[in-house]
């Protein structure tokens, strides 16, 4: 597999309080879709920031084609920044209400200087056309547009220096689901036709099902599950897993939590950090922290990853 | 219990939300499902009478028990508010006084609807147990809890006020997903045991499914369709109805 | 909480020796011979060095910081080149006056520009809102200087209600004599029991306090209705209005005390303004307090204390800023975490 991002055993943290206890992600060659599947608390965004190095890493590795991102400087960071592009979730907060379309997407081309002035608004139509916009919007202001059509317009601009890898986090999280169908197209289109690579955060499960050919499962700053989506989603070893697969809601279809309840008081367990919320946890899973072991094709954290667990009735 | 006859809100002029008939009864479920601009959040409002707060202006009738709604005046509705009629918001925890401790603001709507205060300590722990939530969690702030925790507590003050209606806007679009469903069986225990008629109001058809007697389809302030939840998800007379049912994210449906 | 404590005071420290150290530079840049102001523009050349060897001025910079820096913790702020008297035994002496005269004032801020502000609020869009704003807005504008003059010529000249200046009516001497406990008569006072003196030293207090009052009264409105109106978009008021509290609850307990912490803060700011005013009023006034002594030391440029002065009032606006920053943590819990 020709690797093009490699996330090795990294250590995050704010302050003292350590977020991401050593969590490896691999992303080959575009095109290609990893999803980092996770709640709040999960540190999947912290992850995102860290990935473009927005986050300090307190341990571990980021390699990107070969090269260790943490150590780049100079024009080799400037490069980095090009080729790694990040989508945020709100498209409302991640665009300049003062700046027009125009000076927002030719911003990036303006910045790294790899377009000359007079043909910046030609690059910036292209763009938009790529995106499904017509010329015409380059003059609105954000406030002007619709949630689908600003998101798109983030989308143009992190395309504008043509990344190989970009980082969506929660890309349709805030828009409306009639709206979020043709941005989940676009997605696909744009990875086929630039052969993108891309890490999708989501706690959607539906949209990294259709994304993302492998994903890992993140609860509070640990890798439960990891794998490759189809096989997680239809037969989820880890309790976690299998408890956010039920709890898609579904048209027809009852949901249990298969969580137990937080009652809202309770102290953190020295051993699986799920270990509180899971119904199927033992003495063990509170005193051991269980490794990340091959099971089934794919790799599971659990001390009870081989048995087929099911609730009593 | 509660029914609306032609309401209409408007602000300055324009009407954000035209509702023309509802009833709801005891223990019944109402879903009303939209996206954003359909009206649905306003029409919440109107029926709590929160509207002249937002500087808006409500027509047409709103019965509950017999009484009309839309005529009150606002000492008036300080007696049907957490009375008869109660709401929950979206942010859980934006919607907590984030000075006050949860216990303090329990303790204060109890007292302001008359509980004596030997009766409010037991209310409020048969509440929370109900909700599932630990009694020490009254020590807490809103910051200190999580979002899901926050609802419940949310759901456990309108539980203890004994309400007839409940309406939700939005109480689980801001949680995550293993907590939403805890979150719904919550609302369902409270309209087993208690009866309360409740109003549900999001933009996920799924999730009003699991919940709902009848639905109430908005877009653009207007009401495109209503009737029993069966038919709307799977017999939907609108196309936009059948738009909405089409965009619920279905796991394995695009592979 | 105990660590929030711990750091905040902290870093107080650190400002205070930072002040230590900028204003001894800031004093040695000052154009002028201190020498000169402190013996005469007619002292001979022995006499200057005397007194240059007297106060160490002849002794390499270094060494002055030194010396500068061990005095001050050990309370040593040096003699006043123009009262002759140590540095600190004349601020121990103007202090009380003006705390007091500032603290009155401040709390006369709050007592008036809260309700203001909390009216302008609750009237938010009608007539009353502008009104509020309009008078806030006056009070900001005015300059001190003019307004302690123009409430002299108002409330003296013409309706001869108050008296023009000093602390007291020096006739009370021989009626009834007041003891001096701390050097500020309307406190004094109050604490002997003398009340004929205390009402009239409280009647000389009017005028000033109002004075320095005004700008205060007119910034704590502007924040108290912008900060109230902020928080009663919020959710949370929302909810409770959902819950059916009356309105005056809704403002009054459960959107006012989010809305506290701007205005707190503000209080610190505001002090510091007060306090520079107090300068200005005290002298139209003609009250002896630590503005009074300011006044006299930069005119005679005397060095040590305006060192001093401003030392204190370094370390008078780092003290507040602590207890500011205290009441925040106890008003809003968001702070402690």
């Amino acid at each position: 597999m020709n690797a093009l991002l490699t996330v090795n055993d990294v250590h995050l943290a704010y302050g003292e309080h350590e977020v991401v206890h050593g969590v490896d992600l691999h992303v080959p060659v575009g095109p290609y879709g990893l999803g980092i599947i996770g709640e709040s608390g999960s540190g999947k965004t912290t992850i995102a920031r860290a990935i473009l190095k927005l986050h300090p890493v307190v341990s571990g590795s980021i390699t990107f084609a070969g090269a260790d991102v943490l150590a780049l400087k100079g024009s080799d960071l400037s490069t980095y920044r090009r080729e790694v592009q990040m989508v945020f979730q709100d498209g409302d907060g991640a665009l300049d209400p003062r700046m027009s379309v125009l000076s927002s997407v030719s911003e990036p081309l303006a910045i790294h200087g790899i377009v000359p002035k007079s043909q910046r608004r030609e690059r910036v139509g292209d763009l938009l056309d790529e995106v499904g916009l017509t010329a015409d919007l380059m003059s609105r202001f954000p406030h002007q547009l619709s949630g689908g059509q600003r998101q798109r317009v983030v989308l143009a601009r992190a395309l504008a220096l043509e990344p190989r890898l970009l980082v969506l986090d929660e890309p349709t999280s805030a828009l409306d689901v009639t709206v979020q169908e043709r941005v989940l197209q676009l997605v696909e289109r744009l990875r086929e036709e630039r052969k993108l690579a891309y890490v999708l955060i989501s706690h959607n499960l539906a949209v990294v099902d259709r994304l993302c050919e492998s994903s890992v499962v993140l609860y509070e700053g640990t890798v439960m599950e990891s794998g490759s989506t189809r096989d997680l989603l239809d037969s989820p070893r880890h309790p976690y897993t299998r408890a956010l697969r039920s709890a898609v809601p579904e048209i027809g279809v009852h949901r249990s939590a298969l969580t137990r309840i937080s009652t809202g008081v309770g102290t953190s367990p020295a051993g699986c950090t799920y270990s509180e919320r899971c119904p199927f946890a033992l003495d063990i899973c509170r005193k051991e922290v269980p490794a990340l072991l091959e099971v089934d094709g794919r790799q599971v954290a659990c001390h009870r990853a081989g048995e087929a667990m099911t609730l009593p009735a | 219990m509660i029914s609306v006859r032609d309401l209409r809100v408007s602000y300055g002029g324009t009407v954000v939300a035209h509702v023309p008939e509802f009833d709801l009864a005891t223990g019944q479920v109402l879903g009303i499902a939209g996206e954003s601009g359909s009206g649905k959040s306003q029409t919440a409002l109107a029926l709590m009478g929160l509207t002249r707060y937002s500087g808006g202006t409500v027509t047409g009738s709103v019965t509950l028990d017999g009484v009309e709604l839309s005529t009150l005046s606002n000492r008036q509705w300080r007696s049907v508010r957490g009375r008869k009629i109660a709401m929950i918001l979206q942010s859980p925890r934006a919607a907590l006084n984030p000075t006050i401790s949860l216990g303090t603001l329990f303790a204060r709507t109890l007292k302001l609807h008359g509980v004596p205060r030997s009766e409010r300590h037991a209310r409020m722990e048969q509440a929370l147990d109900e909700v599932m939530l630990d009694p020490q969690i009254l020590t807490r702030y809103p910051h200190e809890v999580s979002g899901g925790q926050a609802q419940r507590f949310a759901i456990a003050l309108v539980a203890a006020l004994r309400v007839d209606v409940l309406i939700a806007d939005e109480p689980t679009s801001a949680l995550d997903v293993t907590v939403q469903s805890e979150v719904i069986d919550v609302l369902r225990n409270l309209r087993e045991s208690h009866g309360t008629a409740i109003v549900f109001i999001s933009h996920d058809l799924a999730v009003i499914s699991e919940l709902a007697d009848r639905v109430m389809v908005m877009r653009g302030g207007e009401v495109v369709e209503q009737g029993l939840t069966e038919q709307i998800l799977h017999e939907p007379a609108e196309q936009y109805t059948r738009d909405l049912v089409a965009a619920v994210p279905v796991i394995g449906r695009t592979r | 909480m105990s660590r929030y404590i711990a750091s905040r005071i902290l870093q107080a420290l650190g400002v205070v020796l930072g002040v230590i150290v900028m204003t001894f530079v800031i004093a040695r840049l000052i154009p002028g011979d201190p020498a000169i102001a402190y013996a005469g523009p007619r002292a001979s050349v022995e006499e200057l060095a005397a007194v240059r060897e007297q106060f160490g001025l002849d002794l390499p910079m270094w060494q002055q910081f030194v010396s500068y820096v061990t005095g001050v913790l050990h309370g040593d702020l040096g003699i006043s080149l123009h009262t002759k008297q140590p540095v600190t035994s004349d601020l121990i002496q103007v202090l009380p006056t003006t705390l007091v005269l500032v603290g009155i004032a401040l709390v006369f801020a709050a007592i008036v520009g809260i309700p203001l502000g909390i009216a302008a609020a609750r009237w938010h869009g009608t007539f009353g809102d502008v009104a509020a704003k309009i008078i806030a807005i006056l009070m900001v504008s005015m300059p001190v200087f003019w307004l302690a003059i123009l409430l002299q010529i108002v409330f003296f000249s013409r309706l001869g209600w108050l008296p023009v200046a000093g602390q007291y009516d020096s006739a009370y001497d021989s009626i009834s004599p007041l003891y001096t406990v701390i050097g500020v008569p309307v406190i004094d006072s109050l604490l002997t029991g003398n009340w004929p003196v205390f009402v009239n030293a409280a009647a000389h207090m009017i005028l000033p306090v109002c004075a320095i009052a005004a700008y205060p009264i007119g910034a704590v409105a502007m924040v108290t209705r912008g900060s109230l109106l902020e928080n009663l978009g919020e959710e949370h008021v929302r909810m409770v209005r959902a819950l059916g509290f009356p309105e005056r609850a809704v403002f009054g307990r459960f959107a006012l005390r989010p809305s506290l912490n701007p205005i707190v803060s503000l209080i610190a700011l505001v002090f510091a303004y007060a306090l520079t005013n107090s300068f200005i009023v005290e002298s139209v006034f003609n009250w002896p307090g630590l503005g009074s002594y300011a006044v006299r030391a930069f005119v005679s440029l005397d060095i040590p204390a305006i060192l001093g002065i401003t030392l204190i009032v370094a370390l008078l606006y780092v003290l507040l800023n602590l207890i500011v920053d205290l009441a925040q943590a106890v008003i809003d819990p968001r702070v402690r975490a």
